[in-house]
């Protein structure tokens, strides 16, 4: 929780002093860690885990830019990990598409070979 | 005053024609776009390319496309660093685009297996059916499907049912449990040897017991109605021991479904 209070914190002062924070890169990193405590909850964590890994870390760096005042680096930095963050889950969603379409066909496969081994014994008794 | 200095008048347009050709020579030599951008194009085109992406992801594509335009922009511009982070975004977001077409994909097949599976499952409970019927020698009349249980599968005058039956009646009530519909006739038969008091208690003895044994393998009790006929319904000569045997028998009818609208 304290990553979230300071991003909170980074947000409100990047309202407060736009004057000297460009928002652009608070919002990003706002954006950015949303998306990936949402996406660490959900199938993204099993199926990427390695997309999500590159997404913390860039995100961390971002924070850091932006401690630095270093904004354009720190933006970039947040739209790359949540870009990454979207490809985790879109990557999950299509594994899971394609298990389940794979247990379908596997279950036909299955129902198509019992009636096929059953007729064989009941025309061989 | 020009016209005293017409050299001077000369070396300016020399000057300019020079600073111009600079201009464009250094625009014509301009750095090549960097590899991230090079890359981001190529990938876009592959997946422009490929009809399963530009079928069922057509929105993420777009995205893409709209980054790498957006990329192409920044390098214009003169932005190396910002056309390299687009570029960047814009490669992710091709793979995106592939991925949500695989998983369209995917649901597609899915929600096509899903129906095979309802086709082929249906195919073999009809054919299981069929099996199934085989062996209870069942035939189809004008009443339903009848199944005839031989008297060799009751114990010698007793109603109590051999237990090599057992599997045959649990595979029945299975097809009965599938088919809730369909009432079930139970009939129980006898020869004419012995008094018809007797025979009567028997053929209903040996109903009710095939009809316990449904209701043990879960078919509803009120589907059920289970008679015993005694002699009074002979389908062959009692003169003959033959014909006796056909005689003792319980059968199991499968009526038709009551047919919606009928009172």
């Amino acid at each position: 929780m304290p990553k979230r209070i300071t991003i909170v914190a980074l947000v409100a002062a990047g309202l407060l002093c736009g004057c000297r924070t460009p928002t652009g890169s608070t919002a990003a990193i706002a954006k950015a860690d949303a998306a990936l405590s949402q996406a660490d909850l959900g199938a993204a964590a099993t199926h990427a885990p390695l997309e999500l890994r590159l997404a913390r870390e860039k995100l961390a760096r971002a924070e850091e830019e932006l401690r630095d005042e270093r904004y354009t680096e720190a933006r970039r930095l947040a739209e790359q990990a949540l870009v990454d963050v979207q490809l985790a889950e879109a990557k999950a969603q299509s594994a899971e598409a394609r298990a389940a379409a794979d247990d379908l066909r596997r279950g036909v496969q299955t129902i198509e070979n019992e009636a096929r081994d059953g007729a064989a014994s009941g025309t061989h008794p | 005053m020009r016209r005293d200095h017409p050299n001077r008048h000369h070396e300016t347009l020399t000057r300019s024609a020079l600073a111009v050709a600079l201009v464009l020579g250094v625009a014509c030599a301009s750095r090549p776009p960097p590899d991230e951008l090079v890359r981001a194009e190529s990938e876009y085109e592959a997946a422009a390319a490929d009809p399963e992406v530009s079928e069922h992801a057509p929105v993420a594509l777009h995205e893409a496309e709209k980054t790498l335009e957006a990329a192409r922009e920044a390098e214009d511009d003169g932005d190396r660093n910002e056309a390299k982070h687009l570029a960047y975004l814009a490669t992710r977001r091709v793979e995106i685009a592939r991925e949500v077409a695989r998983r369209d994909a995917a649901q597609a097949a899915a929600q096509q297996l899903g129906r095979q599976q309802q086709v082929v499952a249906a195919e073999a409970r009809a054919a299981e059916l069929q099996r199934q019927l085989e062996t209870l020698q069942a035939r189809d009349t004008e009443r339903g499907i009848v199944l005839s249980l031989r008297d060799v599968l009751f114990g010698v005058d007793e109603a109590r049912l051999q237990p090599g039956v057992l599997p045959d009646l649990a595979r029945l009530a299975t097809f009965l449990r599938e088919h809730p519909d369909r009432p079930v006739l139970i009939e129980g038969h006898t020869d004419s040897t012995g008094s018809s008091d007797y025979n009567l208690r028997l053929s209903e003895a040996r109903a009710a017991s095939v009809e316990n044994v449904l209701i043990q393998n879960g078919v509803a009790p009120e589907r059920i109605s289970a008679r015993g006929f005694g002699e009074s319904q002979p389908i062959a000569s009692n003169a003959s021991a033959a014909g006796r045997q056909q005689n003792r028998r319980v059968e199991i009818v499968i009526a038709h479904a009551p047919q919606v609208g009928t009172r």
